[in-house]
């Protein structure tokens, strides 16, 4: 039962860092129509943002999110200006390819400046574990999860309760009519990729206190999160923080069981089935997101 | 819902004294062509509106008129010939910044914001302050309360002639001076076409010049004038009561027979 429990944790604890990725990644998907293959890169820069970070004040990691997500917003915003906006009225697959190369750019500047070493930055709030009976709870686990959460909800409430919020959906479901009722559409777009890029970047932050990134690590992030978004519908916002959960939790158990590598192969094969059985992803497609 | 301060600015570069200077009509197409792959659906066409005013554009399909009403919203490139709103040309701006100069478009189809509730759709494309958005709200759901009653709920799952009245109130959130219409009664009940027509004559009632594009023929009991549009050109145009009494000459028009 502890052992279980303490899986759980964990799971739940990478799953809150997939989905922050995934929600930015959707965000982007949404605004643009197009993949971001960038956002897993977004990820490497925040965690190596925070590794920089961390030994010049002498706060504790949850100190530095602003600082590194408003870092990697910008970032964002760079790959909007570069990557997507010359190429937005290409084909998607010119936009897919650019944010590509961006990626690549923004993973060897990583390694330029850090290195190749796997890294890592101070806890997030405070490190050891505190006992719940006979288990052991990381306060690092706890803290991700918590920081998550309240990342995610505040994403909520911006993306439900605010101008900027429904201006963002508006212009997701119809770019058009968007347009054609004074919503400055590109604009908007701009904002989704900053925003996508803080997400990343916070991400990227609660991996580096837990876990060690590397620059070459992006791709794996990126992955996730497209699986996370196939998973809970294309296009669903929740759907893709529902389905994040789910991936590291089916990624935790399965390599419980069988080791790493068996959890990554069944992983891929877990996504065929939803593609071949549920190809609107296990939530469905965003309902009239193209009304 | 027309904002008085919004229309027919004085012109001051005439005198007081000059007779009578007409102010330029809200909305002026001279020549306009609108192209869509190789052929021209709008071809050299000329209109006028004034504020207040209702007009229906009627035609039947491949007639041009969602090419026309999409070229004056800036959705569809304009080939050649302007546009002026309220003396302004604005055929070469972008359709945020003409949507921003006061037309509101209730499009071809709806297209309300499906996955968003109903005061969602509404609050998105208002441009003013958060007690204002709350006031215009209101004053939509004093047009048609029928959505008063849906607030909350999401656009997909209203009727079609809810979608309708939240498309055309969600133009409205913003004052504009012109509203633009495009097949509104289109899937309708007869009882709701009534109902709808009947609120677009309060709109223009206050002030806000409507462009309806229909192949109904019930719009011209409610216009003011009825234009005739076959393969993207003006065939007739007349008062809407002299058009609906007299459905033969109105269909010859239509049709070219």
């Amino acid at each position: 039962m502890t052992d279980l429990l303490q899986l759980i944790l964990s799971a739940l604890s990478l799953g809150s860092t997939y989905a922050l990725v995934a929600l930015g990644f959707v965000l982007v998907l949404n605004a643009t129509n197009a993949v971001n293959f960038a956002q897993g890169e977004m990820v490497v820069a925040g965690g190596f943002l925070a590794v920089a970070l961390s030994p010049l004040i002498d706060l504790p990691g949850v100190a530095l999110l602003p600082l590194v997500m408003l870092g990697t917003a910008a970032l964002g915003l760079l790959l909007s200006l570069a990557a997507y906006l010359p190429l937005r009225t290409r084909p998607p697959t010119a936009v897919f390819i650019s944010t590509i190369a961006f990626g690549i750019i923004v993973q060897n500047a990583v390694l330029a400046l850090s290195g190749p070493e796997p890294a890592t930055a101070s806890a997030l709030v405070a490190a050891g574990s505190t006992r719940l009976g006979e288990m052991a709870i990381g306060w690092q686990s706890l803290s991700m999860i918590a920081t998550a959460a309240v990342l995610v909800a505040l994403m909520h409430l911006l993306l439900e309760r605010t101008q900027l919020g429904r201006r963002l959906r508006a212009s997701a479901q119809d770019p058009e009519i968007a347009r054609a009722s004074g919503i400055p559409v590109v604009r908007l777009i701009v904002v989704a990729f900053a925003l996508a890029g803080a997400l990343a970047g916070a991400a990227g932050l609660l991996v580096a206190n837990q876990f060690f990134l590397s620059p070459a690590d992006g791709a794996n992030y990126m992955l996730k999160a497209y699986i996370a978004v196939v998973i809970g519908g294309w296009g669903r916002v929740w759907g893709a923080v529902l389905g994040a959960l789910l991936i590291a939790l089916f990624e935790s158990f399965v390599a419980s069981l069988a080791g790493h590598l068996a959890a990554d192969a069944l992983l891929y094969v877990a996504l065929l089935a939803v593609l071949l059985l549920r190809p609107t992803g296990i939530l469905g497609e965003a309902v009239g997101r193209r009304a | 819902m027309t904002d008085p301060t919004g229309q027919q600015p004085p012109d001051l570069l005439v005198p007081p004294a000059a007779a009578e200077p007409s102010p330029p009509p809200l909305l002026a197409l001279s020549g306009v062509s609108v192209a869509r792959g190789s052929g021209k659906v709008v071809d050299g066409l000329d209109l006028r509106i004034e504020a207040g005013s209702v007009v229906a554009l009627l035609g039947v399909n491949g007639a041009g008129k969602s090419s026309l009403i999409q070229a004056i919203i800036g959705l569809l490139p304009v080939a050649a010939g302007s546009i002026a709103l309220g003396g302004t040309a604005i055929e070469r701006l972008p359709a945020e910044q003409r949507a921003r100069l006061g037309i509101g478009l209730a499009p071809e189809g709806r297209r309300v914001f499906a996955g968003m509730s109903v005061r969602d759709n509404l609050l998105a494309v208002c441009r003013a302050d958060a007690r204002t958005r709350a006031e215009r709200i209101a004053s939509v759901y004093e047009l048609f309360p029928q959505l008063a009653t849906r607030d909350r709920t999401l656009a997909w799952q209203l009727s079609g002639g809810q979608q309708q009245m939240l498309s055309i109130g969600r133009a409205l959130m913003n004052l504009p001076r012109l509203l633009l219409l495009d097949e509104p009664t289109l899937g309708l009940a007869p009882n709701v076409v009534f109902d709808l027509l009947e609120r677009l004559t309060w709109i223009a009632g206050s002030g806000t010049a409507v462009l309806i594009a229909e192949q109904n023929a019930a719009v011209l009991s409610v216009a003011d004038r009825g234009c005739v549009l076959r393969v993207g050109r003006m065939v007739l145009e007349a008062p809407g009561r002299e058009l609906m009494n007299d459905p033969y000459r109105f269909e010859t028009a239509m049709l070219g027979v």
